[in-house]
């Protein structure tokens, strides 16, 4: 539970994701470091803070859909792909007259 | 070392006799930080934007003082809300007084049963919301800026919102809004007379007139805004489409559906795409059959969003479009005003990392002319990155201005290395902001939907687009103020300043 | 350079071209960039609505300088207008989207705390900075009572027959020592209660967090070193502390002047009970009946994003009503106590004190609790004035598990 300063500034290991893009552990990505070497350094950024920074991001977003609306409709529980898929499709053709869909 | 004031001892004197010593300022820290705003700017020739001097008034009556001196003294003033308009509104010109009006942040009245809002210009809308929350009512004018932008700034820009196909826009929600003309007169503009009418026809519309004026008519002091009630559901659904072409399809039958509870939909196209994926956490993952993306919004009552959005759901399928998930569908619209123009996400040719501006091009247009247009400005920015390595192309996002679909604020982000900028690579930068504009007017568009045009390359377009109105603009804008001291240089309205061609008149700096 | 090294190390810059080298990026990083977003965030700026003490201004000047528009003693006094909450900075786009992506932030902290140090090694101080910090520098503490000294800062245990030294320390900062002595007698009776063993450091002297931060650099390092070396003499391994300040100074400052030879285990006094609670270590058995709601100290969560211990330990406080106001929304409250505002700008710090316990006042509570001394002399001074209390969270529980504490404005 407690701070120790040399634990927080050792760096999880890279993989890389793209030619301008490393991951430190699952989903953490980063920009590859070569990228900011000559026109910007990174700072050395503490565990604590990455976190920190990570946790606040999530909770700000949770924020402020809340502040725009009461609840959140999820996309994934709209539409029900086991029974609906064909007939939506041709009920889509004769409301939109999409043209050679 | 100290930056000269050029206005008169007399007129800080007089000044500091309407609001007090301590909101009249001449030192350097108070001015240099009212020069820019967020647009690209000339930091090589920041002194040029120098105010003379900064008043910071709390009252219209203070307002309508300082106007009478300013008109009586020929001094220019430049009203500044929250400075974060994207097309150099709130730069001053020519100097002079710098009327900051974030003073002016107090919520005067809610009324619920009218269902509206009387508030200071210099009143945030996120902090309007919050307060608004306990009454189940929402203030629904939201642009990119909404956690910053003020009340002021979104008349003086005529703003645009994110859900203005719902809700309208700002010159759909501001109902009235007490006003000080340049002779220091004070009137309340409206639709009509009544403070609180959306819709009259008792004389001439100025409303219409005022919005987007970018402080050359008058300073706007308090507003009574149009309130909604705080939506239940809120809806937000990404797809992924393997063509632009698809996806630029589908985002007009979105648009065109005509589902009541459609808030907005978004056309992102491959470079933007691309763009996304070199930093953004949701777009890394992607397939790299994902070329382009489609976004859609909706609000109001949950049942009526479930119908909406099962219809869309099916048009966009039947664009081939994937749908990307609910954590990036729900976590991107959440993000809709911070993530995408990063200055870090400023690239070289190399690929290395520099801090960059943002320039966030905002034309009109209609749906067919976006791909050309949309083709054009890429080549444009590249014709401009092969000639200096201190720009990036940042993609295009396309959004629903309406709710049928007719115009789409059409948006090209360009990344500007501030850090470099001298009078060639500024000239390159001008240049190529005429020459995107020139595009978007030869496709019957408008060189801005939102920001305005007064930035230098957009104004030298503005006469093509308006042709014959813009002298009738001219007329009206010499009519209400005489001496031209209000925003003057802004749009070039008067003959002499468009033979002045950007310079300034000897005023103030060293 | 280190970030430190860059604020207050021995190489920092020494003129205003200087320091506009040192901190290009990051001045550009906000100059350029289009949000603006701290603006709403910022307690200072919620009173003044002055875009001169805004972040956007502060890193502008730093771009100013380096255009040679202004130097650094044409804005000096300007930044002595900012609490150093770090709002600002976490809710920066540049931070909070892409802060962790590119391990490149926001650090308008630092940025302050820069021009300060600036500004005093160039001999222009603000005038009661100067005297706050030569009666420190005199005294060894900072000058919270008219009385204070390195004998007196164990007075407030006097009659605890507390040890000195040992594995695990206690450091008391000057507000909770010479002021709010409740606030330690409180974490004492906890940490009693738990059984846990700790002692008290043998020559405190202040933390050296508020020099720093309000440009004194040397002095902050001085003293710095007094306290490592008084730790290490004690033996101590593990340092407790009662104040999010001193956490950070803790945590973040001494670990950039010591590097490796900074061998400490740090804690926040709050952190370990809620482990105790957790565990079933203490119990709080006494009923409090009073409607609360809870003031989030920016150092704890702005600075740290520690939010959620304190409301754990609210929840387990039998009998509160506990009206909550959620951690981002307190992104823009602030007591005003902290970065040397209450010395240069009492008023500054009245008004924001007051706007945070107006908004508590709005909730209709008996009392506002928080977790940092430094915020609870002005908050306390305000709620007086609308018949509210003010207690700190570490107060409320020793209470709740029966001490028999007296706490300024408290009715039992």
């Amino acid at each position: 539970m407690g701070f120790r300063y040399r634990d927080e500034l050792e760096l999880a290991e890279a993989t890389r994701i793209s030619e301008v893009v490393i991951a430190r552990g699952e989903h953490a990505f980063e920009v590859d470091p070569a990228l900011m070497v000559e026109h910007v350094t990174q700072q050395p950024m503490p565990r604590w803070d990455t976190q920190r920074i990570a946790r606040a991001r999530s909770d700000y977003l949770a924020w402020m859909h809340r502040h725009f609306a009461r609840r959140v409709v999820a996309g994934s529980t709209l539409i029900d792909h086991n029974g609906e898929q064909r007939s939506i499709t041709i009920e889509h053709h004769t409301d939109t007259g999409v043209e050679g869909v | 070392m100290t930056l000269a004031v050029g206005v008169a001892d007399h007129v800080i004197d007089a000044l500091v006799a309407i609001v007090g010593p301590e909101r009249v300022r001449t030192d350097a820290g108070a001015r240099t930080a009212r020069s820019r705003v967020p647009a690209p700017f000339p930091v090589h020739r920041w002194r040029e934007h120098v105010p003379d001097v900064v008043v910071l008034p709390r009252t219209t009556e203070e307002v309508s003082a300082i106007l009478q001196l300013a008109h009586r003294e020929r001094v220019p003033v430049v009203a500044r809300a929250g400075g974060t308009g994207l097309t150099d509104g709130a730069v001053p010109e020519r100097g002079g007084i710098l009327l900051d009006m974030k003073g002016f942040d107090a919520i005067y009245e809610i009324d619920p049963v009218r269902r509206t809002a009387t508030v200071g210009v210099g009143l945030n809308m996120l902090k309007l919301n919050e307060r608004l929350e306990p009454y189940g009512l929402f203030y629904p004018d939201d642009p990119a800026s909404y956690p910053t932008s003020l009340i002021g700034g979104r008349i003086g820009t005529s703003g645009w919102s994110l859900i203005g196909a719902r809700y309208g826009h700002t010159r759909d929600l501001v109902l009235s809004f007490v006003c000080v003309l340049a002779d220091g007169t004070v009137v309340r503009i409206g639709d009509g007379g009544g403070p609180k009418l959306s819709k009259s026809s008792t004389g001439l519309s100025l409303k219409h007139l005022f919005m987007g004026h970018q402080g050359t008519l008058g300073i706007a002091t308090e507003a009574t805004l149009k309130l909604y009630p705080k939506p239940e559901a809120e809806l937000s659904l990404f797809w992924g489409f393997s063509s632009y072409e698809e996806a630029h399809a589908c985002v007009d039958a979105l648009a065109g559906a005509g589902v009541a509870t459609f808030a907005g939909a978004v056309l992102f196209d491959e470079a933007k795409v691309a763009y996304l994926r070199r930093d953004d956490e949701a777009y890394i993952p992607q397939p790299a059959s994902v070329r382009a993306v489609v976004c859609t919004a909706l609000y109001g009552w949950e049942d009526e969003v479930r119908e909406g959005g099962r219809r869309l759901w099916r048009i966009a399928e039947a664009h081939h479009g994937r749908y990307l998930g609910d954590e990036i569908s729900e976590g991107d619209w959440a993000s809709r005003h911070d993530r995408y123009a990063t200055p870090l996400h400023g690239r070289l040719l190399d690929g290395s990392v520099v801090p960059m501006s943002w320039h966030c091009e905002d034309a009109a247009l209609n749906h067919p002319e976006i791909p050309a247009v949309t083709r054009a400005w890429h080549e444009i920015v590249a014709d401009l990155r092969r000639r200096h390595d201190a720009f990036d192309d940042w993609g295009t996002f396309a959004y629903t201005s309406a709710d049928t679909g007719v115009d789409y604020l059409v948006e090209i982000d360009v990344g500007i290395w501030e850090q470099v900028l001298d009078e060639e690579v500024w000239a390159a930068w001008v240049d190529a902001k005429r020459r995107i504009a020139e595009v978007a007017v030869a496709a019957n568009g408008s060189i801005s939907a939102c920001h305005g045009a007064c930035r230098a390359g957009d104004v030298d377009v503005v006469p093509t687009e308006l042709g014959a109105a813009f002298e009738v603009m001219e007329r009206i804008e010499e009519a209400l103020d005489p001496h031209g001291i209000l925003n003057p240089g802004k749009y070039r309205f008067r003959k002499a300043d468009r033979a002045q061609e950007g310079g300034t008149d000897g005023l103030s700096l060293p | 350079m280190d970030l430190v090294d860059r604020t207050s190390g021995p190489g920092r810059p020494r003129t205003s071209e200087a320091l506009a080298v040192t901190w290009r990026n990051e001045a550009y990083n906000c100059y350029s960039s289009g949000h603006k977003f701290c603006r709403e965030v910022c307690p200072v700026y919620q009173v003044t609505r002055d875009e001169t003490y805004l972040p956007t201004a502060f890193h502008a000047n730093v771009v100013a300088m380096e255009q040679g528009l202004i130097d650094v003693a044409d804005v000096a006094s300007d930044y002595t207008a900012c609490t150093m909450c770090g709002g600002c900075e976490l809710r920066c786009p540049n931070t909070l989207f892409v802060g962790d992506f590119y391990r490149f932030r926001t650090r308008t902290v630092d940025v302050v705390r820069a021009v300060r140090t600036l500004a005093v090694d160039q001999g222009i101080e603000d005038p009661a900075w100067a005297s706050w910090n030569q009666a420190t520098d005199r005294d060894r503490h900072e000058p919270v009572v008219p009385t204070v000294g390195v004998e007196l800062a164990r007075e407030w245990a006097s009659d605890l027959d507390l040890p000195l030294g040992g594995e695990t320390v206690l450091f008391v900062d000057c507000e909770a020592a010479f002021y709010r002595r409740s606030l330690p007698r409180a974490v004492a009776y906890l940490f009693r209660l738990a059984d846990e063993p700790f002692g008290l450091q043998p020559q405190p002297w202040c933390c050296g967090g508020p020099a720093a931060e309000m440009g004194y650099a040397d002095q902050a390092r001085r003293f710095a070193e007094h306290n490592v070396a008084d730790w290490r003499a004690a033996g101590a391994r593990r340092i407790v502390v009662l104040d999010p300040h001193d956490y950070i100074t803790f945590t973040e400052d001494y670990p950039r002047y010591f590097g490796d030879n900074y061998d400490v285990e740090v804690e926040l006094a709050l952190d370990v009970v809620a482990g105790w609670l957790r565990e079933g270590r203490i119990r709080p058995e006494r009923p409090i009946n009073a409607r609360v709601t809870y003031h989030d100290p920016c150092r704890l969560n702005k600075r740290k994003g520690i939010w959620q211990a304190p409301r754990e330990i609210l929840a387990a406080i039998p009998g509160l009503d506990f009206v909550d106001v959620d951690r981002i929304t307190q992104w823009s409250y602030c007591s005003g106590g902290g970065g040397g505002l209450a010395i240069a700008r009492p008023e500054l710090t009245e008004r924001l004190s007051e706007r945070r316990i107006d908004f508590a006042a709005d909730l209709k509570v008996d009392a506002l609790v928080t977790a940092c001394p430094w915020a609870e002399r002005p908050l306390g001074a305000a709620g007086a004035r609308r018949d509210l209390a003010v207690i700190d969270l570490m107060e409320l529980l020793a209470i709740a598990c029966g001490a028999p504490l007296e706490v300024p404005g408290w009715v039992r």
